[in-house]
This record gives structure tokens, C-alpha cells and sequence, in this order.
């Protein structure tokens, strides 16, 4: 079932207590999905204009803020961006969900969501809405590695990720996984990239030490120390390789993997790996 | 329809009035007016439905919710028609009150709040919500003729023209009115943001499920 009509039922509760309660269920539900390694809590608050109805946690650390919305495209929305945008927070919209939708007359002036986005917080409050969250949702029924990559877009997506955005961390999820099991590095790396789009650095960064296996293989290539983000400590490196190559060591480490079946997350430790090492003797090739 | 600034000045003004209230944790105040028609609407004497901008539940010092709450929001540079519009005003309070008990046999308790930019003269603002105001807004109501405009519009009655006004339920009524002329003063009274994450770090331990 896909969340619009189970959210719009539990909007349609005449009851608006079981209403928000039924609604902050379902889709605490959602984004626990999607979220693996989070921890989704509920708030006793229902579209507050400051507290939070969900936050995600990772151990005892605060991760993100999510707030549920009713419509974000017009200018009483920057009034949220303005007070609430700093703390890099979600901003779900129901709109596409709500029983008594506003009529069509009802004008969104020239507001631009996305100008507006860019302005606060240095642009990593994400807002997205119901059809992304579903889009998101067949993407991990399909794929569950695909958590790897929902994981940092609710933990540290940017910008309007709206459901066309969705369908495109999808897209560039998919290809991702293709790449690696072709081993094409520069497809993967193009294919990362589109789904980076919507993450922040840290959350890209978060992305691919996933993917390299939390460390399990040796990344060399220089690092620069950032800080955190509510709680979680976060290596980020100095610029990021864009030369990503399929050396022969590679076919030689996927060739002794003798279960046939390669992962996803094996194949870009191999391509990770590799090109450390390859990064690293650049860098003592030079003078 | 509105015009489109009117509509976006609305909007906007009800945001703030939202974000104030709620600010001062006495207030969850989740649907509005533009995206949620039937939360906001409550039933007159007259079988007809009055709508506000904000609709909650107003909140006990422990944060448990006493009863709901009906605000009207004007965010105006002027006075404009509030007097005649405030008046009706504390007609639909009384009016939605009576007929709350009347179908439900219990006293709903519920608050109106009406928040306004600016203030407007009468005869003494202090005075402006007391509790014969509230009955001579019903009286008025019940009696008005239905041709003359309220505040440039045509209006249903809220209050039947043959209902014999309730002096003891305007009292009730009128200490539960709101009357609140905000100031942009008022943003300085909120909680920044270093106060709001210390409680969205308590909000996060304290799972409601």
C-alpha cells in the first residue's frame, strides 16, 4: 500500500489526537525503513511551529529533526525556513496526502522554494513530501543495499527532494549497483554522483565510507578532520578524486570472489581500495 | 476569493500567530484555514459553520490539553472593520458554545483567541470582551438586519433571531475570549535556537509510543 491513501485515512480521523497519532505512526514506520542504522522517536507534537513530530537518533545522539507540513510552496513557509532552517532539519509536506486540500483559487504568490532552500543554513535543511518518501520505499523493496544510499538521504539530504528527485537517487542508485558489478568505475562514479546531488558533503562522504565497508579496507588518500554534525563525527576529506579507474588488481580481486554474486558494496571497496592505493602513489611519484 | 496579497498576508500572519503561541508551550495549534477547512470550522445555533484561521488545543501548565482553541488571526496595517468584525466575533463564541451543550450536553470549554496587528478605538479596549460585550454581541446578532453588510460582507445569523440570550453562558463565554495586539516586540519573547535544541535532545528520550 502506498502511504498517500493510508495518511490521507488517518487524516480523515474526525478525532484529531488518533489523527496525528495514526499519521505520526505511519510514517515513523516509513522512515524507519529506509533508515537502518537510525533510530526513529516520536514526539507528542503534531506540525509545531518549533518541536519536531519525529527525531532521528543514532545511539544517544540526536541525528536529524523531521517536521511534518501541509504545503511548503507558498510564502508562509519561508517563516519555517527562517527559524527552523539552520538546524539542517526535514521538512516532510503531507500536502500530497491531505483530505481537504486548499481549493484551487488558493494563490502561492512567487515564492521559490528553492531559492529559498538555498538561503538558510547553508542550504542542508531538505524538504521532500509523500510521493518521494514512496518512491524511496520501492527502491528498498526492490534492493534492500538500496538502505546504504535512503539512509544518508534522510539523515543528510538537501534541497527539495521531491519525487522526480526520488526517482533519480534511484536511477543513479541502480546504475551505481550495475557499474560496480561491471566493475565500470567512471559509471559508477558518475552514477554516486547523482545521487549525491541531493546529499550534503558529510552525508556523501558518509555514503561511500559505507560503501568501502566502514573502513574494512585501507583508504589513503589525504583527510582533513571537519567536525561534527548533532553527535556524529565525520572525517571529510579534502577535495574528493574524481579519477576513478578500473586497474587490473581489481579484475583480480573481484575474479577470486568465487561465489559468482558480487555486491555492491564489496565491488566499491575493490574500486575504492584500488584507487587509494593509486592516489597514494601519485603522490609520492610527485617531486 | 481574496486577492492574492490579502491571501498571502493571511497566510503568513496566521504562520506567525502559530509559531508565537506554540512558542510559549500552552499551545498545539496544527491546522489552519488554508489547509485544513474542516478542523478549523465549528457549528453556530443556526446549523451554520463559522471557520478560523488557527484550530488546537490549548494546553495546561503540564502540557496535557484542556479543550480546543479557535483563533482568528489579522495581520493589518489598520483598524479597518475589526470593531463590527470583533463583535461578531463574540457572537459566534457564545453561539458555537450554546450549541456545543446543547447537542453534547457538556460544556465544551472551548478558548477563541482573536490576534490582531493592530488595534482598533472603542469604548475602551479594556472592556472590549467583557461579559455584557458578549451578550450585547449576541443580542446583536439575533437582531441585525440581514442586509446590511458586517465588515463589507453579507452574513448568516450565528445567533437565531428568536433566541433569548443566556446571561449566565455570556460570562462563561467571555472569560474565555483572547484579545491579542501583536507586536513584532513579540519575537524577542520566543526561545532561540540553542533553547529549542536543548528540547528537541529531551523531546528525543522521551518516546511517546
Amino acid at each position: 500500500m502506498t502511504l498517500i491513501p493510508a495518511l490521507r485515512d488517518a487524516l480523515s480521523d474526525p478525532d484529531p489526537h488518533k489523527s496525528q497519532a495514526r499519521v505520526h505512526d505511519l510514517v515513523a514506520a516509513r522512515i524507519d525503513a529506509l533508515t537502518p542504522l537510525s533510530r526513529v522517536t516520536k514526539t507528542d507534537y503534531f506540525n509545531h511551529a518549533w518541536a519536531p513530530d519525529l527525531i532521528l537518533t543514532r545511539g544517544d545522539e540526536p541525528e536529524r529533526a523531521v517536521f511534518l507540513r501541509f504545503g511548503v510552496k507558498d510564502a508562509s513557509f519561508a517563516d519555517d525556513l527562517d527559524h527552523l532552517g539552520r538546524s539542517a532539519p526535514i521538512f516532510l509536506d503531507l500536502e500530497a496526502a491531505n483530505p481537504s486540500p486548499p481549493p484551487e483559487e488558493i494563490t502561492h504568490g512567487e515564492f521559490d522554494l528553492q531559492e529559498a532552500l538555498k538561503s538558510v543554513g547553508g542550504g542542508e535543511a531538505m524538504v521532500t513530501d509523500v510521493p518521494a518518501i514512496d518512491r524511496l520505499d520501492d527502491l528498498i523493496r526492490d534492493d534492500r543495499e538500496a538502505r546504504t544510499a535512503t539512509q544518508q538521504v534522510v539523515v543528510g539530504g538537501r534541497g527539495l527532494v521531491d519525487e522526480s528527485a526520488a526517482h533519480a537517487i534511484g536511477v543513479g542508485w541502480t546504475v551505481a549497483s550495475g557499474a560496480a558489478s561491471d566493475a565500470d568505475a567512471t559509471q559508477l562514479r558518475v552514477a554516486l554522483d547523482q545521487v549525491e546531488a541531493y546529499l550534503s558533503r558529510i552525508a556523501s562522504l558518509d555514503l561511500e565510507t559505507a560503501l568501502r565497508g566502514a573502513g574494512s579496507l585501507p583508504d589513503n588518500r589525504p583527510r582533513t578532520f571537519r567536525g561534527a554534525r548533532t553527535g556524529t563525527c565525520t572525517t571529510e576529506r579534502r577535495g574528493r578524486s574524481r579519477d576513478w579507474f578500473w586497474p587490473f588488481s581489481i579484475a583480480r580481486m573481484l575474479r577470486t570472489r568465487s561465489a559468482g554474486a558480487i555486491s555492491l558494496t564489496q565491488s566499491v571497496q575493490a574500486i575504492s581500495a584500488t584507487s587509494s592505493i593509486a592516489s597514494a602513489s601519485t603522490a609520492r611519484a610527485r617531486p | 476569493v481574496l486577492p492574492e496579497v490579502e491571501q498571502e498576508a493571511g497566510r503568513v500572519g496566521a504562520k506567525r500567530v502559530k509559531r508565537l503561541l506554540e512558542g510559549t508551550m500552552r499551545f498545539k495549534l496544527p491546522y489552519n484555514a488554508y489547509q485544513h477547512a474542516e478542523r478549523v470550522r465549528v457549528e453556530m445555533l443556526t446549523g451554520i459553520f463559522e471557520t478560523y484561521d488557527l484550530n488546537g488545543d490549548f494546553l495546561d501548565e503540564d502540557g496535557h490539553a484542556v479543550t480546543r482553541i479557535y483563533v482568528e488571526s489579522k495581520n493589518v496595517e489598520g483598524a479597518g472593520a475589526q470593531a463590527a468584525e470583533f463583535r461578531r466575533f463574540l457572537a459566534q463564541a457564545y453561539s458555537a458554545t450554546r450549541m456545543a451543550i446543547t447537542k453534547g450536553g457538556a460544556d465544551p470549554k472551548y478558548e477563541f483567541m482573536w490576534g490582531t496587528t493592530c488595534p482598533w478605538k472603542g469604548e475602551g479596549f479594556r472592556r472590549v470582551a467583557d461579559w455584557m460585550e458578549v451578550r450585547n454581541a449576541a443580542v446583536w446578532d439575533s437582531e441585525r438586519d440581514l442586509e446590511v453588510l458586517v465588515a463589507g460582507r453579507k452574513l448568516q445569523r450565528a445567533v437565531p433571531e428568536d433566541h433569548a440570550v443566556d446571561e449566565d453562558l455570556a460570562r462563561v463565554v467571555s472569560k474565555r475570549i483572547w484579545l491579542w495586539v501583536i507586536s513584532d516586540r513579540h519575537e524577542g519573547m520566543t526561545m532561540g535556537a540553542r533553547m529549542r535544541g536543548w528540547v528537541h535532545e529531551r523531546l528525543a528520550t522521551e518516546d511517546t509510543s
